[in-house]
């Protein structure tokens, strides 16, 4: 009985025009005798148009976009399981294998108990980062919010700007002229807010971040300016979108134009380097008199002694703050660090010579901060925590 | 991994294995699905939910084959449902519904599904470097020296990848569908 997949194989020998053995020539022929099927080649593997059609719609469809949708399907769907055990399944086979020598899966999927190191108990009050920020209306006036906000919530010019389903949405009026009014999303540390603009752009902001922006675009140009971390999804448009990226203290430390893209740009202070990486479409990136233009998996990294670009990156893992987890690729520990005490609101200092090994795997944002400092313990590193500060100290 | 060993571990609830599994059948699964809802967010959502199922399937499957024929199986019934469900609201989706619910229809879907998957995983293979380089020089039109300087590469490097991106497309797509491939390699790098 002939297999399936041996019939695929022949018919793809036969599309491509490739001369086919005694076996695969009758595999082919009782495949077309069906007149139905016979059809349905000549319409889509026939007809070079239709072929190229027809490809072209399989390869729009994202593997990565579909594991980050699994995942949230899995999340959102949850039956009783072991927390944690199902998220990691999708991580790529060599990933794996490296989580697997990283000591802080192991304890987290088997949870075998085996830290030596007492566990401090950690105040009732650290929880992990929530839905909220503060708006900044274009007079000044400062609107809470959080995951509960519904409805309308200012009238700026003729845009509204309404809050719906966790996120600020500014929804379009007619278009106006003269000066335009400007916005400002910020988020302290532990809070992480979205929120789409007048254009259909959907900006992510993270922990520690803020960004500025126009309520409704006109002119020949959309320019928002931002600092920390956020994730663009930027509305196809002809007029071209720009990021000035700013540090805390508002010095210029980039700009990026792009017409219609998703890219993510961590801007942080405390971050060694202003990284900006493009998932999908085109942008340009500005400094001083330095300029690049990049491709889709690519990273510009702007340092005080100019850009440069790197290929060697995982997307899933500079994007996974949107789906809500922390995914460590060999990251030391102050890096680790970096990203809990923006999440969690704590501050971080080290007692002695902070440890050098790598750290890898992903964890829940959504998780309290004493599982995350599961991780310390399985590395047999030593805590301790005084109200909002933890300090690290490594165990002999 | 091999399709034995896949589908070991998928009896046996490896993650590993599961991951696998997912990035081999998750686009042909989101096309059947679209092209049986005629959307494709939704074709998206259905073939999700549909994968899922299988990480829940208590019964062990014998091959690779028992395991696609669950998930087109199971994809094409909650098709059909959704479909139902959006009947009320168009008459495009009746017909949608009596064209399917033909097995004869929807398994030449999963053929056609199938094959083009096939094909276009060729033209995937072929290595991210030579893929670039590709598409900046046939594509975009840059010489080989700009392609040079924009990846960090010599020029001679840059004139063989380009030299084995054209074999491999020859090899995988058959000679007089290279215009074909230009295309999609633009597609294909610009995507995942």
């Amino acid at each position: 009985m002939p297999s399936r997949s041996d019939i695929i194989a022949a018919l793809v020998k036969h599309v491509r025009g490739e001369s086919l053995d005694t076996g695969e020539r009758e595999l082919v022929d009782s495949f077309l005798e069906d007149n139905a099927r016979r059809q349905m080649m000549d319409q889509y593997f026939f007809n070079q148009d239709q072929l190229l059609a027809e490809l072209e719609v399989i390869s729009s469809i994202s593997i990565e976009e579909g594991k980050q949708h699994l995942q949230h399907y899995l999340l959102t769907h949850k039956k009783v399981r072991r927390i944690g055990y199902r998220k990691y399944w999708w991580i790529a086979a060599s990933l794996a294998l490296l989580l697997t020598m990283g000591v802080f899966v192991t304890t987290l999927l088997k949870k075998t108990g085996t830290t030596e190191t007492a566990t401090q108990p950690i105040p009732a009050d650290i929880k992990p980062g929530a839905f909220k920020a503060s708006l900044t209306l274009s007079n000044g006036r400062i609107i809470g919010l959080d995951s509960l906000t519904l409805g309308e919530l200012a009238k700026q010019g003729t845009t509204t700007v309404m809050a719906r389903d966790g996120q600020l949405v500014y929804e379009p009026g007619e278009a106006q002229k003269g000066s335009s009014l400007y916005n400002t999303l910020t988020t302290t540390n532990g809070e992480t807010f979205k929120t789409t603009l007048s254009d259909g752009s959907v900006i992510y902001l993270n922990a520690g971040s803020s960004i500025t922006y126009p309520v409704s675009f006109s002119g020949n140009e959309r320019r928002v300016t931002m600092k920390g971390e956020a994730y663009f999804s930027i509305a196809k448009n002809d007029i071209p979108f720009i990021v000035d990226i700013q540090s805390s203290t508002s010095e210029q430390q980039g700009q990026i134009t792009v017409t219609g893209t998703q890219f993510n740009v961590n801007a942080y202070d405390d971050e060694p380097a202003v990284r900006s990486t493009l998932v999908e479409g085109r942008i340009k990136f500005a400094k001083g008199s330095q300029q690049v233009s990049v491709i889709p998996g690519t990273q510009v990294i702007s340092t005080s002694d100019g850009l440069t670009i790197n290929k060697d990156i995982r997307i899933e893992k500079i994007v996974a703050w949107i789906s809500n987890d922390f995914y460590f690729d060999g990251d030391n520990i102050q890096s680790v660090m970096r990203q809990l005490s923006k999440w969690y609101n704590i501050e971080v200092a080290y007692k002695g010579t902070p440890p050098t090994e790598p750290f890898y795997g992903m964890i829940s944002r959504k998780r309290d901060l004493q599982s995350v400092l599961q991780i310390l313990e399985a590395a047999h590193i030593q805590y301790s925590i005084e109200g909002r500060k933890l300090t690290v100290a490594v165990l002999k | 991994m091999t399709d034995a060993q896949i589908i070991e571990g998928i009896n046996n609830k490896d993650q590993a294995a599961q991951g696998i599994l997912f990035e081999k059948v998750y686009r042909e699964l989101v096309y059947f699905a679209y092209r049986m809802v005629d959307n494709m967010e939704e074709g998206k959502d259905l073939a999700i939910r549909c994968f899922s199922t299988l990480l829940e399937y208590q019964r062990e499957f014998a091959d690779i084959e028992h395991v696609k024929n669950f998930l087109f199986t199971t994809t094409k019934n909650a098709c059909i449902n959704h479909l139902r469900k959006r009947q009320r609201v168009n008459s495009h989706t009746t017909e949608l519904i009596q064209r399917y619910s033909t097995t004869e229809n929807w398994e030449i879907l999963m053929d056609r599904a199938e094959l083009l998957h096939e094909l276009y995983r060729a033209v995937e293979q072929l290595p991210a470097q030579s893929r670039t380089v590709f598409k900046l020089t046939q594509i975009e039109g840059f010489s080989y020296h700009e392609v040079a300087t924009i990846l960090g590469l010599s020029p001679h490097t840059v004139r063989n990848h380009n030299a084995r991106a054209f074999e491999l497309l020859r090899s995988a797509l058959g000679e007089r569908k290279l215009h074909i491939a230009l295309l999609l390699l633009h597609l294909a790098s610009t995507g995942n």
